[in-house]
């Protein structure tokens, strides 16, 4: 048997290469076409700043983030709603507290509760968000 | 392959250096972090040519060699192109390794920025937040050029590796699949950790093939190092341990003593820093012997359960469906090459027993992980990338065992 194998190992090698090929082929156009994609905004912004930039990787969460930031003070409280938003949505993010400190930061950013303090409340639609100054 | 090799080297110098000479008291700022740079830059240019470098081996010019070449040149450009332009943007990135990073610049301190974010900063070491810190405090918007130079690195050293052992065919095919092994071209161009965990843990085993080979201390202390670095940059998988057994392995049958000594003095210290770290600033010592002994208990304690085999089944499915799946085609390339190996024994058995070892840890891993955590089925990604390392060795494997065919393709 393994004589066998022996004499005939290097078209057995040729057939899994090709088929390796086969396989590779499809990631390798998978990669390609997201080469070309994660290239675009090089070429599409090429003078982008960091808040540009994230801007473009979160379309609606992060110029909500800047609007908080221009309205509130640094020692603010920031309430975020409790919401179930899905992986991959706009403002999927404001579900997750610890994302949303890192940006804001040094702004203290909580989870809404029953008892609220003196701070301010973000709040969001389908089409809109904001956030209201809680008195 | 010295520049690329400095480079990691120089890496992992300057991020310890930055952490000493912070726990000493200095003070992170521009000035200090160019001094601790010079004071890294300094033994690197003493070390350069004891360095290992890639081959001069003549061979007739190629078409096909020069396509793949042109080929990896261009996806390195990429890379590097994209790193220039792209910022911290991804979740993990940005509530973990680069804030802790941009408060050590505010703050000058590792210890006011813990203080800041809390027990969270502990999760992993601070090798990235390190490099971070130091690209922020020299002014750069960035520190994504810094994952595409590890990537490109990486290849350089890949390949060098490769091209002591086969031709320049094999050796570029061998990288060109590297470059498409899942994951590692998209995280060059993210900042996590798991490129750099991957990149100094592989190339730590490779470095070691070569002593166990060549016989060369060089190659020891360079495999020690960076398996060590491994543990600096991702503290928490014990796939260190794989390279740590076959080095200790390889040197007492072979009565490599002085290399012994060596290789461990370039591991042990990195591999206790952040742990030793955490449990002082926690007050809790736990040595890595009574971790493992726990682990084997959490096994041995839940083996004996009744719903032992209803987890162990989850387990196998969870595996299945998180490293088997995504890495089907490098499993496909390891198992062909097992195949091979049974009608030619020219490869030794250190890499395969160590890439089934690292299948085992990671098996059995996620087993423990699944009777001690509750939300063990929340991290299927975590697990996927954490096993990015396996795919380097595996493409050696196979790249060696196509060469034992003793066809020169492609020359």
């Amino acid at each position: 048997m393994v004589n066998k194998i022996s004499r005939y190992s290097h078209y057995i090698l040729w057939i899994l290469i090709t088929f390796l090929i086969f396989i590779r082929v499809k990631s390798i156009l998978v990669s390609s076409s997201n080469f070309i994609k994660t290239l675009e905004p090089i070429f599409q912004h090429p003078f982008a700043t960091t808040d540009e930039k994230l801007t473009m990787k979160y379309p609606r969460y992060y110029p909500l983030i800047q609007e908080i930031k221009r309205l509130t003070p640094e020692d603010a409280t920031i309430y975020l709603p409790i919401v179930n938003i899905e992986y991959g949505q706009p403002l999927w993010a404001l579900g997750q507290i610890q994302m949303t400190q890192t940006l804001l930061y040094p702004r203290t950013v909580k989870k809404y509760s029953e008892e609220l303090t003196d701070g301010y409340l973000v709040f969001y639609t389908d089409t809109t968000q904001g956030i209201i100054k809680l008195e | 392959m010295r520049l690329a090799i400095s480079y990691l080297l120089g890496l992992s110098l300057l991020t310890l250096l930055m952490f000493g000479a912070n726990l000493l008291g200095l003070s992170l700022n521009t000035t200090n972090s160019l001094l601790l740079f010079a004071l890294t830059v300094i033994p690197l240019i003493f070390l350069y040519p004891h360095l290992p470098s890639t081959p001069k081996i003549s061979t007739s010019p190629s078409k096909l060699n020069k396509i793949l070449k042109g080929i990896i040149l261009i996806l390195s450009l990429v890379v590097l192109l994209n790193d220039c332009y792209r910022i911290v943007g991804e979740w993990d990135s940005l509530t973990l390794y680069d804030f802790r990073a941009r408060r050590i610049v505010e703050t000058g301190s590792i210890a006011k920025a813990a203080e800041i974010q809390g027990s969270y900063f502990y999760s992993y070491p601070l090798f990235t937040s390190l490099f971070h810190s130091f690209a922020y405090l020299l002014g750069f918007y960035s520190p994504m050029l810094i994952y595409g130079l590890i990537f490109v690195s990486f290849l350089t050293i890949y390949y060098s590796l490769l091209r002591t052992h086969v031709n320049e065919f094999l050796s570029l095919l061998g990288t060109i699949l590297l470059i498409f092994a899942p994951h590692l071209f998209w995280h060059a161009q993210i900042a996590y950790t798991n490129l750099a965990y991957a990149t100094y843990l592989s190339l730590g085993a490779l470095f070691l093939l070569e002593w166990k080979d060549n016989k060369s201390t060089i190659f020891a202390i360079l495999g020690m190092f960076f398996t060590g670095t491994s543990v600096w940059v991702r503290s928490t998988e014990p796939f260190w341990l794989g390279n740590l057994i076959l080095f200790l392995v390889v040197g007492l049958s072979n009565f490599r003593f002085k290399d012994i000594i060596y290789g461990l003095l370039s591991f042990y210290p990195l591999q206790q820093l952040w742990k030793r770290y955490v449990a002082a600033m926690f007050h809790n010592v736990e040595s890595t012997v009574s971790q493992i002994q726990g682990s084997v208990a959490t096994v041995a304690t839940a083996a004996i359960q009744p719903t032992f085999l209803q987890l162990l089944s989850d387990t196998i499915v969870f595996f299945t469906h998180s490293i088997v799946r995504p890495y089907a085609p490098v499993l496909l390339l390891f198992a062909i090459s097992l195949l091979m190996q049974l009608t030619k024994r020219r490869l030794s058995l250190f890499l395969i027993s160590l890439i089934i070892f690292d299948l085992l840890v990671s098996f059995i891993g996620t087993y423990v992980f699944a009777i001690t955590q509750s939300y063990w089925r929340e991290i299927p990604g975590s697990l996927e990338r954490m096993m990015m390392f396996i795919s380097p060795l595996i493409i050696y494997v196979f790249i060696i065992t196509i060469d034992s065919t003793k066809k020169n393709y492609g020359q």
